[in-house]
């Protein structure tokens, strides 16, 4: 009798959690994005936080501002290894501006929040950087976005994180920050709360007999998210041994194939970057392949 | 307590050759690995004015739209522009002198031109990379010109050389440098001003360098 209502009871929660998953829109959501504008209005007089003593109020907004109406824009800086949470902050800004507003500004001001059941609570040494990080490019001058990378950066740990675990100032350029695709999907599922689906590994690359066919599929039902060898995709040395291992995270927006010239669109930490590259180039830059269906999709 | 002790004599190589070919692989190795910081200063001596003028067809052909040009193999043939609006960055690779680069250039509104010139002159002096990069010194966005060039190196083991490349900035107003030539960020504050996560030292007051094991 007991196990029959231990099983019950996993199946009824599966069930309840299966019910629970969030399904990404299409376009932008708007009318949470209008909302988000109209909240961020309201705080135009807030205070210098305590708990972030180098992030001023007014810049703070700003930064907000500039996110919620440019997701686009978004930028992880030059030389950081934040290239994984600005993917996964993009989609955030794209589908739901207003929770990622509220989780912000609770942040700042309590220094702690909460985004749906994931904690924020960094510790003093995140405090103290956010607002500091220099040299990063753009970054340097948006510290919301400091802020927001690098409490997910303390937040979330893979395998990678393991021999770098305590932030010290400089680690955002360092394995501290690094995201493996285990940790890439955790984060995207706790924090939208989608059903992510999932190919390859860090290690091996992902093998389909169709590339861009598979591909065009998934784009065509939602949103994906690639793992790529960077080094293969932006040249940084003319070494002839080249490191076969992925290093970078983009969100693809765009597809087409035209005589095995594969034209990729996809959102590359503050730009939308269009590059075209051949089937065996395609092949061999990805590793990793993260998909979440629209609306429509899962309708039934 | 009985100890045993083995008598082993330790092989000395006496083969003189054996010890020669050993000491030159080692040289090889080691003196490939590090690059004395007097290169730098003459390759940007050697090459001023061709830089100089790279400087000014680039400023002239980015004064609209960003670009950058980067060189993806050393026999400099095989070339990667990227091309870059607000919010969009298109990267085209092409090989050199192809017809369809210089129609995507100019598709783009850019001085075929003036682009033409400069990637010969790229070509001319070995320089693999040319980016504008930006940087903010008390909030205000600044801008310096990249240019990268890959440094001469003999190994015996080329399959395995690690390549190393001068970086140059070029800015347009005088910098502030330490007693040791170190660019820094601000004069009174004594910090050091990384690009690319690399300390740039003096060449002129508007031109550092560093050397890299990446050319961007």
């Amino acid at each position: 009798m007991k196990h029959i209502l231990a099983l019950v009871f996993i199946l009824a929660g599966t069930a309840l959690y299966a019910q629970k998953k969030r399904v990404p829109e299409r376009n932008i959501n708007e009318p949470e994005r209008e909302e988000a504008l109209t909240l961020l209005a309201a705080y135009d007089t807030m205070k210098q936080s305590v708990h972030w003593p180098n992030i001023h109020p007014k810049e703070f907004l700003d930064n907000l501002k500039r996110n919620i109406e440019t997701p686009l824009k978004l930028n992880n800086g030059r030389n950081t290894n934040f290239c994984a949470f600005g993917a996964v902050t993009y989609t955030c800004l794209k589908n739901e501006p207003l929770r990622y507003l509220k989780c912000m500004l609770e942040l700042y001001q309590n220094g702690k929040a909460f985004y749906r059941k994931v904690k924020l609570d960094p510790p003093d040494a995140i405090k103290q950087e956010a607002g500091n990080l220099m040299f990063q490019g753009d970054l340097d001058i948006y510290p919301a976005d400091q802020m927001w990378f690098l409490c997910l950066a303390h937040r979330f740990k893979g395998y990678l994180n393991i021999f770098n675990l305590r932030y010290n100032k400089g680690d955002e350029n360092t394995m501290w920050a690094a995201t493996n695709l285990a940790k890439f999907n955790r984060m995207l599922r706790r924090l939208c709360k989608y059903k992510v689906q999932s190919r390859g590994s860090d290690v091996l690359r992902v093998h389909s007999r169709n590339m861009p066919a598979f591909l065009a599929e998934k784009l065509s039902q939602g949103e994906v998210y690639l793992y790529l060898n960077n080094a293969l995709v932006r040249k940084k040395n003319h070494n002839r041994i080249k490191k076969r291992m992925p290093t970078h995270y983009v969100v693809l927006m765009e597809m087409t194939d035209t005589d095995n010239q594969i034209m990729l669109k996809y959102w590359d930490g503050g730009y939308k970057t269009i590059k075209q590259v051949s089937l065996s180039s395609l092949k061999q830059i990805i590793y990793g392949i993260s998909w979440v269906k629209y609306k429509e999709a899962n309708a039934e | 307590m009985v100890s045993v002790g083995l008598n082993i004599k330790k092989p000395m190589p006496n083969n003189p050759m054996l010890l020669w070919v050993v000491a030159v692989a080692a040289a090889g190795i080691f003196s490939s690995c590090t690059v004395s910081k007097i290169y730098p200063k003459e390759y940007y001596q050697q090459n001023k004015t061709t830089m100089e003028e790279m400087e000014t067809q680039y400023g002239a052909i980015t004064k609209e739209n960003l670009l950058a040009v980067a060189f993806n193999d050393l026999s400099f043939n095989e070339l990667s522009v990227e091309l870059k609006t607000d919010t969009v960055r298109y990267i085209y690779d092409f090989v050199y002198e192809e017809p369809r680069m210089y129609d995507s250039v100019a598709k783009f509104g850019y001085d075929t031109g003036l682009f033409r010139q400069l990637i010969s002159n790229m070509r001319r002096i070995r320089c693999s990379w040319i980016n504008t990069m930006d940087y903010y010194v008390d909030g205000k966005k600044q801008l310096l010109l990249f240019m990268s060039a890959p440094v001469k190196q003999i190994t015996l083991f080329p399959a395995f050389r690690k390549r190393k490349y001068y970086l140059f900035n070029f800015y347009q107003q005088p910098q502030y440098y330490d007693a040791a030539g170190r660019l820094l960020d601000k004069r009174r504050l004594r910090r050091l001003r990384k690009i690319n996560s690399e300390v740039f030292y003096r060449i002129t007051d508007k031109v550092c360098y560093t050397v890299s094991g990446k050319f961007r």
